[in-house]
């Protein structure tokens, strides 16, 4: 039985919308989502997890230019074998509601999944510009979740450069 | 390790980066034995292709020793001599089960970078710019080889290094350009481009039982290779006015039944729509000169395959009326590799399949850079450049 969200701000700002088909069940999307350690890899260099359970988490996020700030989430909704929901809130005023839903795609193809992310920035138009220039717009961000969920739970593994660069990342450093 | 690296347009160096090393369960890592130049990496290389940064490692095509292997490997072993395709391939996901591997869903971490211009990510590539995944290439002492139980292919005893080289990525590129053109008894298949990948998709077009085979190229000992390794009828066509009149009066007026571009977007060509698409990919105003690909569509009889393997980006000027009036049917695609190699190691073995004959320059990865000079500008007679990491 669904019960509805608690509003948290999030729904009132800019909401961003990603979908994937994934090759695997439904409810092995929607299990993978809420749990913290796979959300943790999701995530990668942009936030890490303190501690957490399918419940609530508390994360670091690694924001622009070596800023970070503590952020919680918890799940506020579970419409059982269809849709997650999860809000939450960290320092300056940042709210973030996010669902995550899915339904059986045609053929073979699997599950098809929809994230939805709703966020109010610190800092409105000028956060949401600093968070574009650092190339983690909502947008780019959910879809790369999305990916890597989809890879994790289709191959065990997310695709990775880490360790392995193969550009220099400073190209005046010929080292 | 020593590696060959691009710095900028037409600025290759030879440096010294660090060794790749095992990140998932899934990865191996490659001492390279020997390792390729190829046609597409020029485009990059004249920046024609965005999405290089500097330092980045190239290379696609190449053999090895396996030297290491994740936890998650299983069937790939230490010590065991592989070659690798270009395209690397998770080989579980809806495409890769369907054999499409070069469409793999979850091997591109920069899928983000694709998406706006392809709408959809393809799979990664070795050293082939950041967009396509950025990973670090084959031109190296070693490479990482992400999902090696899919990507490593196990060479047999009886094939040589040097036979096993082209196997990696001309060799199923050509192949497969021939396989889409679903070749009957009888057929005629007119392959743009004597480089590697169109000497080895004329030789296919035989193995999948083509009657007629004819090579265009203007480089007298490509068209040479074509018609004395493997037997192709050719084509010069800077000594013809028109290669569409010459391929209708080979083939009774009826033009061949499939045409396969192995050329791609730095064509050259003669006659006014040269010119333009010279002018304009110089300026920057388009991002091919599609000359091999519109002849192509021209040139192929009404109802044939045009199979594209020629690497493009944006064309301009394509001429879908030609296609759509003439009932032609498209097939294209990045090579999937994965796919081909069990059959195409079989008919290397039985030495159906010929393919070190393209390595008409073999050298030092040290001299990397001058190898890529003599393979750019076709000096030497040069085809195709090996190159043999310390």
């Amino acid at each position: 039985m669904s019960t509805p969200a608690e509003p948290n701000g999030a729904e009132n700002g800019p909401q961003v919308r990603r979908a994937l088909t994934f090759g695997v069940p439904a409810q092995a999307i929607l299990d993978a989502w809420c749990d913290p350690q796979v959300q943790d890899r999701l995530l990668g260099d942009v936030a890490t997890l303190l501690e957490g359970d399918a419940e609530r988490m508390r994360w670091r996020l690694h924001g622009p230019w070596g800023h970070e700030m503590t952020f919680e989430s918890r799940r506020v909704d579970v419409d059982a074998g269809r849709c997650v929901r999860h809000a939450g809130s960290g320092a300056h005023g940042l709210q973030v509601a996010t669902a995550l839903s899915v339904q059986p795609a045609p053929g073979d193809f699997g599950t098809e999944a929809m994230l939805e992310v709703g966020y109010a920035l610190p800092g409105g138009l000028v956060a949401e510009a600093a968070a574009k220039l650092a190339g983690a717009t909502p947008r780019l961000l959910a879809g790369r979740v999305l990916r890597r969920l989809k890879a994790w739970l289709e191959t065990g593994e997310i695709p990775t450069l880490d360790r392995n660069p193969s550009a220099r990342r400073d190209a005046n450093d010929p080292t | 390790m020593r590696a060959l690296c691009w710095n900028g347009i037409n600025d290759l160096r030879v440096e010294t980066v660090p060794d790749p090393v095992p990140v998932n369960p899934g990865d191996a890592i490659v001492k390279v034995g020997l390792t390729t130049t190829c046609g597409s990496d020029l485009h990059f290389i004249d920046g024609y292709i965005p999405t290089m940064r500097a330092g980045d490692v190239i290379g696609h095509e190449f053999m090895g020793e396996v030297v290491e292997v994740g936890s998650g490997v299983r069937r790939v072993r230490r010590g065991m001599r592989v070659v690798v395709p270009s395209f690397i391939s998770c080989g579980r996901c809806w495409h890769c089960r369907r054999d499409e591997y070069s469409l793999c869903d979850n091997t591109n971490p920069n899928a983000e970078m694709q998406e706006p211009l392809l709408g959809y990510p393809t799979a990664g590539i070795y050293g082939y710019t950041h967009a396509f995944g950025g990973y670090a290439g084959s031109h190296a002492s070693y490479v990482r080889v992400p999902h090696a139980d899919v990507g490593c292919f196990e060479i047999p005893p009886e094939i040589a290094d040097e036979d096993a080289l082209f196997l990696s990525d001309a060799g199923p590129t050509g192949y497969m350009g021939a396989d889409f053109c679903d070749i009957r008894p009888g057929d005629t298949v007119a392959v743009w481009g004597c480089g590697g990948v169109g000497l080895m998709a004329q030789q296919s077009a035989f193995v999948l039982g083509a009657e007629r085979v004819i090579g265009i190229d203007r480089f007298p000992e490509r068209l040479a290779m074509a018609r004395e390794r493997v037997g192709a009828e050719t084509i010069d066509y800077t000594a013809v006015d028109s290669v569409t009149d010459c391929l209708r009066e080979m083939t009774g007026g009826r033009g061949p039944d499939a045409c396969i571009d192995a050329v791609g977007m730095e064509a050259h060509g003669q006659g006014l729509g040269y010119a333009y698409d010279r002018v304009k990919q110089a300026l920057r105003l388009e991002t091919d000169r599609g000359q091999a690909l519109r002849e192509a569509i021209t040139a192929c009889r009404k109802g044939g395959v045009v199979s594209v393997l020629g690497v493009y980006g944006m064309m301009d000027k394509f001429p879908i009326g030609v296609v759509m009036n003439k009932g032609l049917t498209i097939r294209t695609a990045q090579q999937h590799g994965q796919k081909y190699l069990p059959r195409l190691l079989e008919l290397a073995r039985g030495g159906r399949l010929s393919t070190r004959f393209l390595m008409t320059h073999r050298m030092p990865l040290e001299d990397a850079v001058r190898g890529y000079e003599l393979f750019k500008h076709k000096r030497e007679g040069c085809v195709r450049v090996a190159f043999v990491p310390e």
